[in-house]
């Protein structure tokens, strides 16, 4: 017998010309943990992919117990024990958490009927030791992303799943949620289930795993025990590079406030919200997922305008309805989620880049697109985004150069407060970098940012200021100078008297 | 570095006119099909491909062209209306209750165009405002607003129209070119001007491929999609002309049915996509002609109307594979170029 | 306390909350305009005169809840009713299950090349049905060469696939309860039924799933023309006429019953009983407009109304429903 479960020999994997896994290895012995690291586009989901039997590799050899397999679909990988939780959560929002564990491999009779019952009860047996508060009966759609995740954990388990693989399963949860999955997939380990763990997020490697594998390019770079190698070379591994620094210098000066929230409330976000920016400065908006930093935002930018309260703006009280509102007062917002809320991925990046604000291209009423596109690609070189053709849609772009058009975009408008939801989400360390350098770069022109961030090193190595939320309100103020990252997570953690 | 080498071709605008690409866009290619049938008409029938006869094709598929232009800006954003037929009865009907009741006859022009523009903010507003899908609003808005002829009219017809409207609808300039065709153009040309040229256009583009983006660029949506449902009333007025017109001045309850299909059906032949955010209008004006000579011929041929709607609906059906196949062949190649690029990289 | 607050939520929060408001307010203006609706025989009457779209709801709904649509049912209806009516009155001896199987037989082709469509080449659902109804509509009239039936020329074991009373009601409907049961059931209990389901509510999660998608949806499309197909028979069957333009806008109708029914346009929601309560709903509104002197005209218009009036009504709730939400919310920040 093999000591490793699975193990991956010199696989490719080509799409057309396109050379997306180049011989990697991946070994996974029986029982462990082994985390998966490598920046986005290193190759990290095609081999997912491929060893769940979406993809089949065009040469290589997999060996699933010392036996060499292939696999043609999904179902027969499942038959094998292997199972995967997706990054992005595949299930049926409308239906009950019972049929969306068992959906494809149903409890039933010979004709083809549901047995309701049984399948009730065996999700129930399967969901409580996970999560005792979830109701089997209940449409996923009511469930919470760390609760849907655990359906998705059960659902793998339905299967009798050896090997689990798990896609940046933290990606959107909180701190508290985040230690609950940790708990679970340790226990799992210890219950004999081997385990793929990719993250973005050193924090989950070293917490959970033994092992790191990591991934560059489609290539394979290497394999180390947790304990053995350090944070700055796993980064160089990662990045292939040397990052000199991982946060650049700051070099705005800071002036007047620009802009006051005072005591804003939005019903069922959050209550009584103040705090101001001032001109070149970058604010951090810190807190938990959930604590109201995303709806904050978004009520300043007009998106839904909050309840009571006043926000002030260049000394006067402003009232911002829409974003249209909030734009024509030099108000600006880098949204969340970049392909549904930022980009439209089927215009040119042009278009995206011109779309908040027409008005200057307009000439004799009709829309120069010849101005568009110089005053684009001026923006773009400005914030050197590396693309081949202004006209090519922006979805031919990697997630850093996505952004940067987002910025561009924002740019393109005459704005003096720039609200960064998130900006270096889903972008790998490389490119974070050039998001850093952009955002000195517009705090040192005067922009004042405002900066919602859940990385605590990032809100140490960008921000000037430092303001937590929690549950909905401020749970303080702080200067990075002086706080440390300990200080802040209590700020961010600390409950109400009278329980959780 | 290859990073250097992607740096040095960075945003080169593409200018260039490609011949090749033109001649096969999709636009090119319903111009082939628009000239094959009118190549197989004068070859089957030589003796009646005539002047006389190319006017009276044009003449008798122009009412529902107003109905394509507007069906163009709705099928953008992604809706969809099938009440334009019922609106277009409904305008026409306040044109001619306003005649009946003596009421000069340009002002009986202006009731009707309003009681169009009435019918289309009401489901404008439902669709925007209220958020209810436009399929549902406008099926039983089409029922309201005919339901309303049917009460106001019952089983009679109105018969005292403007006497323009005959002739927009058949008489020619110089006895040469129709009038009906040179309206369509006009209206062709400030359509094509609106979803191309302006900014209320890309904003529908933008719309209609991602709206919750649209709203975040400072994009009025539901505002926009009212003005675009108002427009599609307005377009269903001016089809009212048009369709009385062609009807010799007359109108009922029942008439007109299966004109929204129509519309369409000829958006969908002149490649707008019915999942919104692609198209241009120039597709639309030529699958007009097409539907008219192709009903036309097939007339020719001794095919009975109701048959020459099996051949309507295969051509309907191809167009789409067709388009579709197009389409993803297109996506392979773009998303192969896009995944070069990031290798590159 | 608290267990009744929900019951009363629940009960507002229910899709079929609006409907059944809507049905109280109507039985009530009825019992007192027109109280000969409630008479039996009436009512019977008012159903077995509006089976047909309860079938064509029925249909439709297999395909809105896979997040499709079908618009060519109506044009089935007529095309079917064509085939069977007219060489029912070639072999008027022959036994009228032969027809029943030929209806079932045809209407599955139809859908089947509707699913076909929709399911493998991928075509957005309006417009492939849009095209199949033009065709359907052009053989409708192919295949009757534009002439009518008249009831002489239909035969009596034919009529009694809808009309022969059995256990006091016609044939018709006890074909309808049989579908609204069966289907029901098989919306609720069978894996393909709850795949329309999934589907419907995440056709990329249903893939993973390892659930074909294409496949189900040519199903469900093919199930949809073979209800519309057996809906067409007993069309003919039932009124001893055929002409072919019969069923026009009869989709509008069948769509209209599942949206009032509660089933949701964007696909994976919507339940039998919503629709069945729908169907009743539109049959009770239509009959009692006919029953009012010199109102029959006002039946679309109210139709109409009322359909924008109930989904305006459950959108509402929804809004309330997601206010009330947010306010339990707002008490724990």
């Amino acid at each position: 017998m093999s000591e490793y479960i699975l193990e991956l020999q010199d696989v490719v994997k080509t799409f057309g010309g396109v050379t997306a896994l180049n011989g990697v290895h991946f070994q996974l012995k029986k029982g462990e943990i082994h985390a998966l690291m490598g920046e986005n586009g290193a190759g990290k989901s095609t081999f997912i992919k491929v060893i769940t039997g979406v993809h089949r590799p065009n040469s290589g050899r997999m060996l699933l117990d010392g036996e060499e397999v292939t696999f043609k679909s999904t179902d027969e990988s499942s038959r094998k024990g292997i199972a995967a939780i997706y990054q992005h959560v595949t299930a049926f929002p409308d239906l009950s958490v019972t049929e969306n564990i068992f959906m494809g491999q149903e409890i039933k009779s010979k004709l083809g009927i549901y047995k309701w019952a049984e399948m009730t009860q065996k999700a129930k047996a399967l969901i409580t030791p996970l999560s005792a508060d979830i109701d089997v009966n209940k449409p996923m759609s009511t469930l919470s992303v760390a609760q849907q995740q655990l359906v998705e954990i059960a659902k793998a388990l339905s299967r009798n799943a050896r090997i689990l693989i798990m896609d940046e399963p933290t990606a959107s949860l909180s701190r508290n949620e985040c230690e609950q999955l940790y708990q679970i997939t340790e226990r799992l380990r210890d219950e004999g289930v081997s385990i793929i763990f990719i993250t973005h997020k050193f924090e989950d490697m070293y917490r959970l795993a033994t092992r790191v594998t990591v991934f560059r390019d489609a290539q394979y770079i290497g394999n180390w025990d947790v304990d053995k190698i350090s944070n700055n070379d796993l980064v160089n591994a990662m990045v292939g590079r040397e990052l000199t620094a991982m946060y650049p210098e700051k070099t705005a000066k800071i002036g007047d406030v620009i802009m006051e929230v005072s005591d804003i409330s939005k019903e069922g976000y959050f209550k009584n919200i103040s705090f101001n920016v001032r001109k070149g400065e970058i604010l951090a908006l810190t807190g938990l997922v959930g604590a109201g930093r995303t709806e904050v935002c978004q009520s300043i930018y007009g998106i839904m305008p909050p309840d009571s309260g006043k926000i002030i703006f260049e000394g006067k009280e402003v009232n911002i309805k829409s974003p249209i509102d909030a734009l024509k007062l030099g108000i600006g917002l880098l949204p969340e989620d970049r392909q549904t809320q930022g980009l439209i991925n089927e215009l040119p990046i042009y278009q995206n880049v011109t779309s908040a604000d027409m008005s200057k291209f307009i000439k004799g009423g009709v829309l120069d697109t010849k101005e568009e596109e110089k005053k684009a690609i001026e923006l773009c070189q400005k914030i050197q985004l590396k693309a081949s053709d202004i006209s090519a849609p922006p979805s031919s772009l990697s997630g850093g150069n996505q952004q940067k058009v987002v910025f561009a975009k924002l740019l393109n408008c005459d704005l003096k407060v720039l609200i960064l939801d998130e900006p270096t989400k889903g972008i790998d360390v490389g490119a974070k970098y050039s998001i850093y350098e952009i955002m000195n770069e517009l705090a040192a022109s005067g922009y004042a940012i405002i900066m919602v961030s859940s990385e605590m090193p990032e809100v140490f190595g960008v921000a000037d200021r430092i303001v937590v939320l929690r549950t909905g309100r401020v749970a303080g103020e702080f200067d990075p100078k002086e706080a440390t990252q300990e200080t802040i997570l209590n700020a961010s953690l600390q409950v109400k008297a009278g329980g959780q | 570095m290859a990073d250097n080498n992607i740096k040095t071709r960075d945003l080169t605008v593409d200018e260039g006119f490609k011949l090749g690409d033109f001649l096969k866009s999709w636009e090119m290619v319903l111009v082939y099909i628009l000239v094959i049938i009118n190549i197989i008409l004068s070859v089957v029938r030589p003796d009646l491909y005539s002047l006389s006869t190319l006017q009276s094709i044009i003449q008798s598929g122009m009412d529902v062209s107003p109905l394509v232009l507007g069906m163009v800006l709705v099928l953008m954003l992604g809706d969809i209306d099938v009440s334009c037929a019922a609106v277009m009865i409904f305008a026409s009907m306040c044109t001619g209750l306003a005649m009946d009741h003596g009421v000069p006859s340009i002002i009986a022009v202006l009731l009707g165009l309003l009681g169009g523009v009435c019918c289309g903010a009401i489901n404008g507003f439902l669709v925007a405002y209220v958020g209810m899908p436009a399929v549902i609003v406008t099926i039983s808005s089409s029922m309201l607003f005919r339901g309303i002829v049917e009460i106001i009219l019952n089983v009679n017809s109105l018969k005292n129209f403007p006497s323009f409207y005959v002739s927009v609808s058949w008489n020619n300039i110089a006895g040469f070119f129709p009038v009906s065709l040179l309206l369509f153009l006009i209206m062709g040309a400030i359509f094509i001007y609106l979803l191309q040229k302006s900014r209320f256009g890309r904003k529908l583009y933008i719309i209609g491929n991602n709206a919750t983006c649209g709203q975040y660029s400072g994009i009025d949506v539901k505002k926009t999609k009212l003005i675009v449902f108002m427009v599609m009333g307005l377009m269903s007025g001016i089809a009212s002309i048009l369709f009385v017109g062609r009807m010799g001045g007359s109108v009922s309850s029942s008439m007109g049915t299966g004109y929204e299909m129509n519309a369409i059906a000829t958006c969908v032949l002149g490649g707008v996509s019915t999942n919104g955010g692609k198209g241009k209008v120039y597709g639309p004006i030529i699958a007009t002609l097409i539907m008219a000579f192709l009903t036309y011929t097939l007339g020719l041929m001794n095919i009975d109307a109701n048959n020459r709607k099996i051949v309507t609906g295969i051509v309907l059906i191809i167009a789409i594979l067709i388009s579709n196949f197009r389409d993803s062949s297109d996506a392979k190649k773009k998303s192969l170029i896009s995944a070069k690029a990031r290798e590159a990289k | 306390m608290k267990n009744e607050k929900s019951i009363i939520s629940k009960l507002t929060g229910s899709r079929n909350f609006g409907l059944v408001i809507v049905f109280i307010i109507i039985v009530l203006i009825a019992v007192v305009v027109t109280p000969s609706i409630f008479k039996p025989n009436t009512f019977i009457g008012m159903i077995q005169n509006n089976a047909v779209y309860g079938l064509l709801a029925v249909a439709e709904m297999l395909v809105i809840i896979t997040g499709g649509i079908d618009i060519s049912i109506g044009a089935i209806l007529a095309f079917v009713g064509g085939v069977t009516t007219r060489y029912m009155s070639e072999h008027m001896e022959w036994p009228a299950i032969v027809w029943v199987l030929v209806a079932l037989l045809v209407g599955l082709l139809c859908g089947m090349l509707n699913g076909l469509l929709v399911g493998y080449l991928h075509i957005v659902p309006m417009i492939a049905t849009l095209g199949t109804m033009y065709i359907f509509r052009g053989l409708a009239f192919l295949i009757s060469g534009g002439k009518w039936w008249m009831p002489h020329q239909i035969a009596a074991t034919y009529q009694d696939w809808a009309i022969k009373k059995i256990l006091g009601l016609p044939a018709i409907i006890w074909i309808m309860i049989i579908l609204f049961v069966g289907f029901g059931f098989f919306l609720s209990m069978t894996t393909h039924g709850r795949r329309i389901y999934a589907i419907g509510t995440n056709r990329e999660s249903s893939a993973v799933a390892g659930i074909k998608d294409s496949a189900v949806i040519f199903r469900s499309m093919s199930l949809c023309g073979m209800i519309a197909g057996l809906a067409g028979m007993l069309y003919t069957a039932n009124y001893a006429t055929y002409v072919y333009n019969i069923g026009e806008s009869y989709e509008m109708t069948a769509i209209a019953i599942c949206v009032l029914g509660g089933v949701s346009i964007t696909g994976g929601r919507g339940r039998m009983d919503g629709v069945v309560i729908a169907f009743i709903l539109m049959s009770f509104i239509t009959q009692f407009i006919s029953l009012l002197p010199g109102l029959s005209v006002w039946s679309n218009a109210i139709q109409g109304a009322i359909i924008i009036g109930a989904v305006g009504l459950n959108f509402f709730t929804i809004r309330q429903a997601e206010k009330r939400a947010l306010k339990e919310r707002s008490e724990l920040i």
